[in-house]
């Protein structure tokens, strides 16, 4: 940032030599928290999948029985040894719903993040240090894109995807993420293209195209992965008012959006159906922006330390 | 590191506030579970209120006919001393598409506005006859092929103009290019309106209808409206309707609040003659939201509301039961709620899948997941047991809830080498179940797909489409109107004479099936389970050829023991509807006809002509 | 030269609202279900001639670039066309509802800019201290929370629990007065604010521990100033800048993100149109809303660039 600094070699050396452990016992404690909550979620989730795989023989109840059909547990139970979180409107375990929810919020959120970091990183970083014309007609599309009210636009493209599976949801999630990272890459990149270590690479006469790889890339990924942390609290939030409005995935696969919808109706005699699931949306969505923040803090006393 | 735990702290506080706010809500889910007492004690209980209140009763007026199920919708009604004044404000469940008449697709709330401003020229009453309202008399010729109406004198529109014949020769020119009664017109073969002289008009069929009336008692074609008026201003009619009704458009707010209010001119007086209406103005306010609509009556920021929905009508009884001082007037099977299936997709057109599907589905479970138990009641036909043509022997007839037997025929078809799917023997059948995503809906289908599901032998995928892609799967393309669909839920029947419904929708599906059985060019894209049957057919035909009740009966009992046997449709459940009001609000339910004979509540719509409030 | 720049910002813009405009239309092509079975109730369907009748009329026959030349050309003059199914103009249907999303917005805006300033201000003042702790929990809760879920929680609490307040329905301030029109929009406006709060919050925390190092507060502070004096006289001001825009920005996101609070609340407000016109495949309302929102979001974004040209003295000497 400050030109009177005179580094020449690639900070991201510095960054290299940290081990993922040390990182961890830097956290303050309730940053701890919050990764903790994350891993709990995503080995939820994996936990559910390895569940259907071994066609329910893991120790969770079948998050689709309605025990009510088949003279076991009623409608809308309170929490109990058989059913920890009490049951929903149809008689499911809420605990089981939840967890097999977990998984929905999970892949739309890695899908989200991988596409953003990987197409609109790279589209960013591209665009940003070639400048000029593709810079101007890549920058007009994501200002298209971004124009569109979001929720418009997932409405109508998941009005127009006539199956509403996981893959294709978030596909389209993935796709309409891209350009708030093009941008914030584009960003970054023009901070980077400017420093002496870049321009020091250029005069020695390394190829544009190595320059962006070596140099720009893993200069610009830290504060991409600072905004993929809290963009995936963003995106699990936007797929849970989908599903709430009844767009994202097809029911009876629980997510944490649907099972709200299908709580409100109760919420009369109980809020507890809606209780669970906004707890643990939030909660995910808490630790998320947690990370994040601290991450992002990270990347900054980095960055100005050099 | 110790400046976290002040973090930690304040977020467990809120998260403490949230839990603790949550707490309290329990006490009151049992009740639900209680809910089974009929609306009856309501409908009681507020009798005897209303007896104390009233100095004279003059007479008590008993309709409805009697429920055969458990949920006994009878209703009672005293006429005593009116009071003018007051505005009623009812909260309805959504906003009306449009208030033309003739053009605009219209549900019960729509209705309940349409009917405020707009007169018919005959009504229905709850036991199914049809009533004089602006026509006084009328009669058929022979073949009942020609329909002349007398109609009331003196009655002007909101904007001055007479009604006489010629306004609804004027109208007919509208009505006949309607998006919404050009179908009615169709069905109904009405060729010309013809006015004989300034009060009589005569309508011509091009076949025989022996219930033709009941046609003029559907808005689309019997709401009688300003042709002028409309005329002058197509799309800007439905923010200023013009007819001959109780009430005048004051103030339209779309999606808001509609008001209208009292119109001094209105041709109606009570049997006292006492000039009608009794309100000064009714608010109209759309609230979709079932739990804020009841919430919006019980703080009394409305005093009456309409659901069609078994979860909010649950509420409100318990509401009731905890001291809310709220009328329930409940009405069983304005239609009833099941599906199709789509005999052009195999394995569908197997009766033994049709029979099967149809015998797994737990229509007591259903209802419970929507939370409806002693409240509505399982379908078995078109029309509920409040209907005179409910039939017994249809519904004994009706594959109910038997899995075993439901799973035995799925089982036969499974494992028959000349299954009609294709498929290797042994392999399970797959079906497609689709409803709109509508909560109620998204909770039965759960429980449909479960069950079907259980029996090891089906492969269900569900689907939800809005409700417009949804009609369109079933409707499929011009011309031929073949439906992509499966399983498909579907709402079937109303309130209507069966003729106005079933003529049309077991009509020949293609052209190509009317050519093979020599009834060229009737063919009707409402066809939706693809489903024909020559013999019933000719069995609707006759039904229209007569209008003695025991032998009309008596076709549409064979119609529906046909439909018995083959399930191209399946019921789950009669949809309860309910009108709830404020105790100090009557005439809802006991209005009268202008030949003085009592009206009643037939179906979701209040009729507010007579409505009134008491101190 | 900075006539030029604005020039060439218009220019941009308008470019933008082209392609949305295009993109618009071809997305509502895609959308399943042929508009004429919408039109039309499915009893008026065996008409067959009818259906080309209709078809014809609303000249649905032509190719798709023609319809969409015509729709921009009677776009740019105002004319958004009108629904297929209710026969109201779009453009009326519009005028009807954007008060109440205007209004929504606005109040959302006014509620994080005003409960923003005084959280981030006192948390950055007393940067690292007990209040500056509480407030970045509230802050990190409020930034998690799904408007939706906020809404609903709001219901619970405030209509079903306490009943102070209505759950839905709107009324308007030209009819029922201020006093009663809060009523209807204090919940909504407040569920949605809480995103927007936070990072304000935030924003404007970080930019005062900037500024509070700065000399002049510095003396201040040695001067003996009470802190509120200091805070809101000397430290606001050089903040108000990013304020502004950012509060500029969020005006222009919360005038889309309002969809999911007003069906929450069911609010006659343009969100709930734009859905019920997507559940209707009402053709018609779905491209003239849906392109008056993208016009919005783009003409704020405009005008917030603008004024920070303006106010900036760094960018206007450029």
């Amino acid at each position: 940032m400050s030109k009177s600094k005179n580094i020449t070699g690639s900070p991201d050396a510095k960054l290299k030599g940290n081990g993922r452990l040390s990182a961890v016992k830097e956290m303050p404690f309730f940053v701890k928290c919050a990764l903790f909550w994350l891993v709990f979620i995503v080995s939820a989730a994996i936990y559910t999948r390895l569940d259907r795989l071994f066609g329910q023989a893991l120790p969770l109840q079948d998050p689709f029985y309605q025990g009510f059909l088949f003279g076991g547990a009623s409608p809308t139970e309170g929490p109990s040894l058989d059913h920890v979180l009490g049951t929903d409107i149809l008689s499911r375990d809420n605990l089981s719903r939840l967890l097999h929810g977990a998984w929905v919020s999970l892949v739309v959120a890695i899908t989200v993040v991988s596409f953003g970091i990987v197409f609109g990183g790279l589209l960013g970083a591209f665009v940003g240090y070639a400048r000029g014309r593709w810079e101007t007609l890549v920058m007009g599309i994501m200002d298209v894109v971004l124009a569109f009210p979001p929720l418009v636009l997932l409405l109508a493209l998941v009005a127009i995807y006539k199956v509403r599976s996981l893959p294709i949801i978030a596909l389209v999630f993935g796709i309409l993420s891209i350009p708030t990272y093009v941008r914030i890459a584009r960003a970054s990149t023009l901070g980077v293209a400017s420093r002496e270590f870049v321009q020091a690479a250029e005069a020695i006469g390394t190829k544009r195209f190595w320059i962006l790889f070596r140099e720009i890339i893993p200069n610009i990924l830290p504060s991409l992965f600072a905004y993929a942390l809290i963009n995936a609290g963003f995106v699990i939030v936007v797929e849970g008012t989908l599903s709430y409005l009844g767009l994202s995935v097809q029911i009876p696969e629980p997510t944490w959006g649907n099972m709200i919808n299908e709580g409100r109706r109760d919420i009369r005699q109980t809020i507890l159906p809606i209780f669970w699931p906004g707890l643990f949306l939030t909660l995910t969505v808490v630790s998320l922006n947690m990370l994040g923040d601290w991450f992002q803090q990270r990347v900054a006393i980095r960055s100005s330390a050099l | 590191m110790n400046k976290s735990w002040l973090k930690i702290l304040a977020s467990l506080f809120t998260i403490a506030l949230i839990a603790a706010a949550c707490g309290g809500s329990d006490s009151d889910s049992g009740s639900s579970s209680s809910s089974d007492a009929a609306s009856s004690t309501e409908t009681e209980a507020e009798t005897e209120e209303e007896t104390e209140t009233t100095e004279k009763a003059e007479e008590v007026i008993e309709a409805g006919t009697e429920a055969e199920g458990d949920v006994d919708t009878e209703v009672e009604e005293i006429v005593d001393e009116v009071n003018y004044g007051g505005n009623l404000t009812i909260g309805l469940e959504a906003e009306a598409t449009g208030l033309r008449p003739w053009e605009d697709a219209c549900s019960s709330p729509c209705l309940t506005m349409v009917l405020a401003i707009h007169d018919t020229l005959v009504v229905q009453r709850a036991d199914g006859t049809i009533g004089p309202w602006l026509a006084t008399s009328w009669e058929a010729n022979d073949g009942f092929t020609e329909w002349t109406f007398s109609l009331n004198e003196g009655v002007t529109f909101h904007n001055g103009y007479s009604f006489k014949a010629q306004t609804l020769v004027e109208m007919f020119e509208l009505q006949k290019v309607g998006a919404s009664a050009a179908g009615i017109v169709t069905a109904a073969n009405l060729q010309e309106v013809i006015a004989v002289d300034d009060y009589t008009v005569k309508y011509v069929l091009g076949a025989a209808h022996s219930a033709f009336p009941s046609f003029l008692v559907q808005t689309p074609l019997g709401a009688v409206f300003e042709p002028y008026a409309a005329n002058d201003d197509f799309d800007g009619y439905s923010m200023n309707p013009i007819g001959t009704g109780p009430f005048t458009m004051d103030k339209r707010d779309l999606d808001n609040e509609t008001i209208v209010v009292r119109n001094p001119n209105y041709w109606m007086n009570d049997r006292d003659g006492n000039q009608l209406p009794y309100l000064d103005s009714v608010t109209f306010r759309p609230i979709p939201d079932e739990g804020t609509r009841l919430d919006s009556l019980l703080s009394g920021t409305t005093n009456a509301m309409q659901t069609l929905r078994q979860g909010t009508i649950r509420d409100a009884r318990s509401a009731k039961e905890d001291g809310a001082d709220i009328t329930l007037l409940e009405f069983q099977g304005n239609n009833v709620g099941g599906g199709m299936y789509n005999l052009n997709n195999p394995p569908l057109d197997d009766v033994r899948v049709r029979r099967g599907l149809t015998h797994m589905n737990n229509q007591d479970a259903v209802i419970e997941a929507l939370g409806g138990t002693g409240i509505s009641l399982p379908g078995t036909q078109w029309y509920s047991p409040d209907s005179p043509w409910y039939s017994e022997k249809v519904a004994a007839a009706f594959p109910s809830f038997d899995f075993d037997a439901g799973k035995a025929l799925i089982e036969e078809y499974v494992n028959d080498p000349d299954r009609s799917d294709g498929r290797a023997v042994g392999d399970k059948i797959e079906v497609e179940l689709s409803c709109p995503p509508d909560p109620t809906l998204i909770a039965a289908i759960q429980v449909v797909e479960q069950l079907w599901s259980a029996s090891g032998m089906v492969d269900v995928n569900l689907t939800n489409y809005d409700q417009q892609t949804h009609i369109g799967y079933a409707l499929g393309a011009p011309p031929d109107f073949q439906g992509s669909h499966g399983v498909h839920c579907w709402r079937w029947s109303s309130q209507n004479d069966p003729s106005t419904e079933l003529n049309r929708q077991l009509a020949p599906h293609t052209l190509g099936v009317a050519a093979a059985y020599g009834l060229d060019g009737i063919f009707t894209p409402t066809n939706f389970p693809n489903y024909f049957d020559i013999e019933i057919f000719g069995w609707l035909i006759a039904a229209i050829g007569t209008d003695v009740f025991e032998e009309r009966y008596a076709l549409y009992e064979m119609v529906m023991m046909r439909l018995a046997r083959d399930v191209p449709i399946y019921f789950s459940g009669h949809t309860a509807t309910l009108l709830a009001l404020d105790t100090n609000i009557s005439g809802i339910n006991g209005w009268v006809l202008p030949d003085g004979t009592f009206g009643g509540q037939g179906w979701a719509v209040p009729n507010l002509n007579q409505a009134f409030i008491t101190d | 030269m900075l006539s030029k720049v604005i020039a060439a910002r218009i220019a941009r813009l308008v470019a933008t609202l082209f392609a949305v405009s295009l993109l618009t239309f071809l997305m509502v092509e895609q959308l399943p279900g042929d508009p004429i079975l919408a039109i039309l109730p499915p009893e008026a369907l065996d008409d067959l001639e009818n259906i080309e009748r209709i078809r014809s009329e609303l000249r649905l026959d032509d190719p798709v670039l023609t319809r969409y030349g015509r729709w921009v050309g009677n776009a740019m003059q105002g004319d958004l066309g009108k629904s297929y199914i209710t026969d109201q103009p779009v453009s009326d249907a519009i005028k009807d509802r954007i008060p109440v999303t205007i209004e929504l917005a606005f109040l959302a805006t006014l509620i994080a800019a005003l409960a923003a300033i005084p959280i981030g201000a006192f948390s950055a003042y007393h940067e690292g201290g007990r209040f500056d702790r509480i407030a970045s929990a509230f802050t990190t809760t409020a930034l998690s929370i799904p408007a939706f879920l906020a809404g609903i929680f709001f219901i619970w609490l405030f209509t079903l629990k306490f009943n102070w307040l209505p759950s839905s329905g709107w009324n308007r301030i030209t009819d029922k007065g201020i006093v009663a029109n809060l009523k209807t929009a204090i919940l909504p406006a407040g569920a949605l604010s809480l995103a927007a709060l936070a990072i304000n919050a935030r924003l404007i925390r970080a930019d005062m521990i900037g500024t509070l190092k700065e000399d002049y507060i510095l003396s201040a502070r040695a001067k003996g100033l009470r802190s509120r004096y200091i805070l809101m006289r000397h430290a606001l001001r050089p903040s108000s800048l990013t304020a502004i825009t950012v509060f500029g920005l969020q005006f222009g996101g919360l005038i889309g993100g309002t969809v999911v609070i007003e069906t929450v609340f069911a609010l006659p407000g343009l969100g709930t149109r734009l859905i019920s016109g997507i559940y209707q495949r009402d053709v018609m309302m779905i491209q003239g809303i849906t392109l008056f929102i993208a016009t919005v979001y783009v003409v704020v974004n405009l005008f917030v660039d603008l004024l920070y040209l303006l106010l900036d003295p760094r960018i206007r000497r450029q």
